[in-house]
């Protein structure tokens, strides 16, 4: 049931319905411009829109308002109607100087992407952008909570970053008690830790840092712990820049140790996870164990993410790196 | 108006939880909702302009969009900076859940970059068992699993029912009891070995919102103070949390390394580099011992 209709006067048209107040006034309004998208002139909407004209505006026998006083009026009150209209709805109206009449801008989503944006929020719970700040009726600020099936933390430096990306700022932070200054190209997420990657000016070297690990600013005169630079457009980022090396940071990939290529007998029900944690191939596979090949170009970080999977995976060649743990494990037992 | 925005994107609310949520008595907002409930007009040709199929408040005072939500269809104004990197983040999420075609949410995706004009790398993982997971939490039917429940632990065959499957700090869980008790668990379907459907079914409560807060570890933390080569920290397997860096001047640093189990705490002194000073606690330093001679003997063998 759709209740009661709000009195309205049928008959001939706006020029001789209720006034209304301001709200319904500018409801109407969005009403008659998103079931006319063209020929909205001065004169047209104001004759066909209640609250504009309450009969007395003079008009040519075309209906045109006549230059006066009484256009200039209703001219100010339509233009204050469209500015409430951008700032509640983002409605955007605009005049068109050679064809004297206004022109509403395309809606920038689409219904259906708008729909794909709501999905995509009620799904996916994004923490940390403005948590507390988001007004209420921004886009999938309203969603359900009971459909949310992932959660994902955003750094709170994330924000500051993407703007210095967007306007080619570069940014300076203090990480481990040293000062940085970074022309940054892109930010990502690894096992769950944010990282900026870019060129840093001293020593003019592509570098890559973990957000969680940037200093907090403890200097009262610096109310952030990441400045932007000015002036704005100052670097490019380079055209080869591949953005998925902001999250490549497997040791394995990009040690400069030499390449060698280890051998690991893993317990069968341990394989998976000796896999998600270097990747690398079972060559050899039994009821009880499975022989997995890693490629290591970083002797010391695979050594030791190994050693975590202790008797259940078993480093068994090649010597190099046999040599290299065995001493350690000497060493360790020996106390030292 | 922030209450229709509430309603397109929940499909419905209470007028009294729609007033809560913008700040406005319920006798205030009404007469504001009328305007766009019952909108309608004729124009100067006595053609009716009508609004009134969009929205509907029945007679439980429940709002409802019955039809489109005609003024957002009209928004031209972009989101804000915040909103947009948020709207990103979750569509990018989104579209890695989901590969069929979804061409909205592609196109959308490309205006959002446009708008937040950074690369932002959200990769997504997804387990090999989480498809089987989903199904069997949609069939409300249990799950046979071999599950080891982290590397060190020994493997475990049991049946769980999974009431929900959701993502949190990076990783998919499978949430429920094991088939016949009540105490609800979460899974980390990485972990899971094999699955396959059981043969019971189970109830889920109706509503599995609150993802459980199993992530405040800090009664695991397990801390360890050392004097230890900067350069090594890195080296260090996640997760770990450093504390702060006391130079003490002879090129090593002195810092609190924490953990957050025993399990990680022993692998951690294991993998300290030598030259590495135990200070707190000192008992450590025997649990390294212990730990580096009983896995030297494997490598002796």
């Amino acid at each position: 049931m759709f209740g009661t209709l709000c009195p309205v006067a049928i008959g001939v048209g706006a020029l001789t319905t209720t006034q209304g107040s301001p709200a319904e006034r500018i409801l109407r309004l969005a009403a008659y411009l998103d079931e006319h998208r063209v020929d909205l002139t001065l004169s047209a909407i104001t004759a066909n829109v209640p609250g504009y004209d309450d009969g007395t505006v003079p008009r040519d026998h075309r209906g045109e308002i006549l230059e006066g006083k009484d256009w200039e009026t209703v001219r100010k009150k339509l233009n204050r109607d469209f500015k409430d209209l951008e700032e509640s709805f983002g409605i955007v109206v605009d005049f068109d100087d050679a064809n004297r009449c206004y022109e509403m801008q395309k809606p920038f989503f689409t219904q259906q992407e708008r729909r794909a944006l709501i999905s995509a929020a009620a799904v996916v719970d994004v923490e940390g952008i403005d948590d507390d700040a988001a007004p209420v009726g921004e886009l999938g600020t309203g969603v359900d909570e009971a459909s949310r099936r992932v959660v994902l933390r955003v750094h709170a430096h994330v924000v500051a970053l993407c703007d210095a990306i967007a306007t080619r700022r570069a940014v300076a932070f203090r990480y481990h008690g040293s000062l940085r200054t970074l022309e940054p190209y892109a930010v990502g997420v690894w096992h769950n830790h944010w990282y900026v990657m870019g060129r840093e000016r001293e020593p003019d070297a592509c570098r890559r840092y973990r957000l969680d690990r940037i200093d907090e600013t403890a200097d009262p005169d610096a109310s952030v712990a990441i400045q932007s630079l000015d002036p704005a457009d100052c670097f490019d980022i380079p055209d080869d820049f591949d953005r998925s090396e902001v999250v490549r940071l497997d040791p394995n990939d990009w040690g400069s140790d030499p390449l060698v290529r280890a051998r690991i007998r893993a317990n069968t029900d341990y394989v998976p996870s000796l896999q998600r944690e270097f990747g690398g191939f079972v060559v050899e596979r039994n009821a009880d164990n499975a022989i997995v090949e890693v490629d290591v170009r970083h002797y010391v970080s695979f050594l030791n993410r190994l050693l975590g999977f202790r008797e259940h995976a078993l480093l068994i060649g090649p010597p190099v790196l046999i040599d290299i743990l065995r001493s350690h494990l000497q060493q360790a037992a020996a106390g030292n | 108006m922030a209450v229709l925005a509430i309603v397109e994107e929940r499909r419905s609310v209470s007028i009294v939880d729609a007033s809560a949520e913008v700040g406005m008595a319920v006798d205030q907002l009404r007469p504001l909702l009328n305007h766009v409930l019952y909108l309608e007009f004729r124009d100067n040709n006595d053609e009716l302009i009508s609004k009134t199929a969009a929205f509907l408040l029945d007679e439980h005072d429940e709002l409802v969009m019955t039809d489109q939500h005609w003024l957002r269809n009209l928004a031209a104004t972009p989101p804000s900076p915040s909103v947009a990197l948020r709207l990103l983040v979750a569509c990018t999420v989104m579209r890695s859940l989901d590969d069929t075609a979804q061409r909205p949410l592609d196109t959308a995706i490309a205006k959002l970059e446009r708008l937040v004009a950074a690369d932002v790398v959200v990769p997504v993982d997804r387990p090999p068992m989480l498809d089987i997971c989903e199904h069997a939490r949609s069939l409300r039917r249990t799950l046979r699993i071999r599950y080891l429940k982290d590397a060190l632990s020994e493997v475990s065959d049991r049946e769980v029912a999974p009431w929900s499957v959701y993502s949190n700090w990076g990783k998919w869980y499978a949430y429920g009891p094991d088939f016949g008790d009540d105490i609800a668990k979460s899974f980390r379907v990485d972990r899971i070995l094999t699955a396959e459907l059981g043969e019971h079914e189970f109830d889920a409560p109706d509503i599995v919102t609150e993802f459980p807060e199993l992530f405040n570890l800090e009664e695991y933390a397990r801390t360890v103070r050392v004097r230890i080569d900067p350069g090594a920290l890195d080296g260090l397997p996640n997760p770990l949390r450093l504390g702060p860096r006391i130079d003490i001047g002879d090129g090593r640093v002195e810092v609190d390394l924490t953990v957050f189990s025993d399990q990680r705490l022993e692998n951690l002194l294991l993998m300290l580099p030598v030259g590495t000073d135990i200070l707190d606690a000192p008992e450590y330093a025997d649990i390294r011992r212990t730990a580096a001679a009983e896995l030297l003997e494997l490598y002796s063998a």
